[in-house]
């Protein structure tokens, strides 16, 4: 009994942990993305409020008016409704959606297809690194009325 | 010549070689993916299809005419790669198993994608679901190439045109002291 108690107690123990070590994970990335950001431009410190900009600017392409928010909602703690095919999509803040953010191949290709789906071409270091910046920031969902 | 694939079989294949291009092409545009959901239906329907066909058909079309025989199957490459396999006018052993695992793939790759679009129902592994419908799709590409290069060398060895032979339905005819499996 006391061996399975002290098994569970550990999980507990790693799942708090982990909780913890994803949004660590998402900061390592925008520090990676920093990194190669400042090797372009010394001066480059990441902006959560240029990330936030970044995620609410509509971008005109193919017809389309968009933004990162029209799938993702203002709040990215939030659920999202992909504007096409109308199905939900889990939240992309860290703090709220602990599997995001945790692979850099993962977040590379998202970004590649997204950047092209919405600005028509590659995101920068800079916008990825202010990107993740400010989703990190973000830290509670829209409370329900 | 000597009449092979029915209507059924050569409309199920091209319709899956169009559809399986859709759905390849859309595959990474959120804009498209509509497109790309609708092509995986498709291609779902078709599979079924042909796999009731092959269960209930007679003839080349017929499963049981080309059984699941891998150890045949890399025997035929072999001696096809020396020049000297035996004719088949239906399926070949080594064409038999990528046909099986076409559809093994396919089957996977429809449900695995269908469970991703619907995120939340039956497994709650949005993960672990993309993985797998990447792995399969990438797979069933290679697969194609393998296929592909098969009918070709085949077309060669025995100087028939395999891909005509899908459109018309017709392979030429067993010439005389030609070694021809004995299989239907």
């Amino acid at each position: 009994m006391t061996k399975i108690s002290f098994i569970l107690v550990a999980l507990l123990g790693m799942t708090v942990l982990n909780a913890h070590a994803d949004v660590a994970t998402a900061q390592k990335l925008a520090d990676k993305y920093t990194g190669i950001a400042k090797g372009i431009d010394k001066g480059f410190t990441p902006s959560a409020e240029d990330g936030k900009v970044f995620f609410n600017r509509q971008i005109g392409l193919q017809g389309h008016k968009v933004s990162c928010a029209s799938c993702h909602t203002s709040n990215p703690a939030d659920n999202g409704k992909h504007v096409v095919t109308g199905k939900l999509i889990r939240p992309l803040a860290p703090a709220v959606n602990a599997k995001r953010f945790t692979d850099l191949e993962k977040v590379e290709d998202k970004f590649v297809e997204h950047c092209n789906d919405i600005t028509g071409s590659d995101c920068t270091a800079q916008e990825k690194a202010n990107f993740i910046t400010y989703l990190i920031t973000v830290k509670d969902a829209t409370p329900k009325k | 010549m000597q009449y092979v694939w029915d209507p059924f079989v050569r409309i199920f294949h091209w319709s899956l070689v169009i559809a399986f291009s859709v759905a390849f092409y859309t595959h990474a545009s959120e804009w498209e993916r509509l497109i790309h959901i609708r092509a995986g239906y498709v291609v779902a329907v078709l599979l079924l299809a042909r796999i009731v066909w092959g269960f209930t058909k007679t003839g080349y079309a017929c499963f049981r005419t080309f059984p699941w025989d891998p150890v045949k199957a890399i025997k035929h490459i072999i001696s096809e790669l020396h020049g000297n396999a035996k004719r088949y006018i239906g399926h070949n052993p080594a064409g038999s198993v990528a046909i099986y695992l076409m559809l093994v793939i396919g089957l996977v790759t429809v449900t695995s994608g269908w469970l991703v679009y619907n995120d939340g129902w039956l497994i709650d592994q949005p993960e672990l679901l993309q993985t797998i419908h990447l792995y399969a799709a990438w797979t069933w590409l290679v697969l194609i190439i393998l296929h592909v290069t098969g009918v070709i060398a085949e077309s060669i060895v025995h100087k028939d045109n395999l891909i005509r032979a899908m459109i018309t339905g017709c392979k030429r005819v067993t010439q005389k002291g030609e070694r021809q499996a004995t299989e239907l």
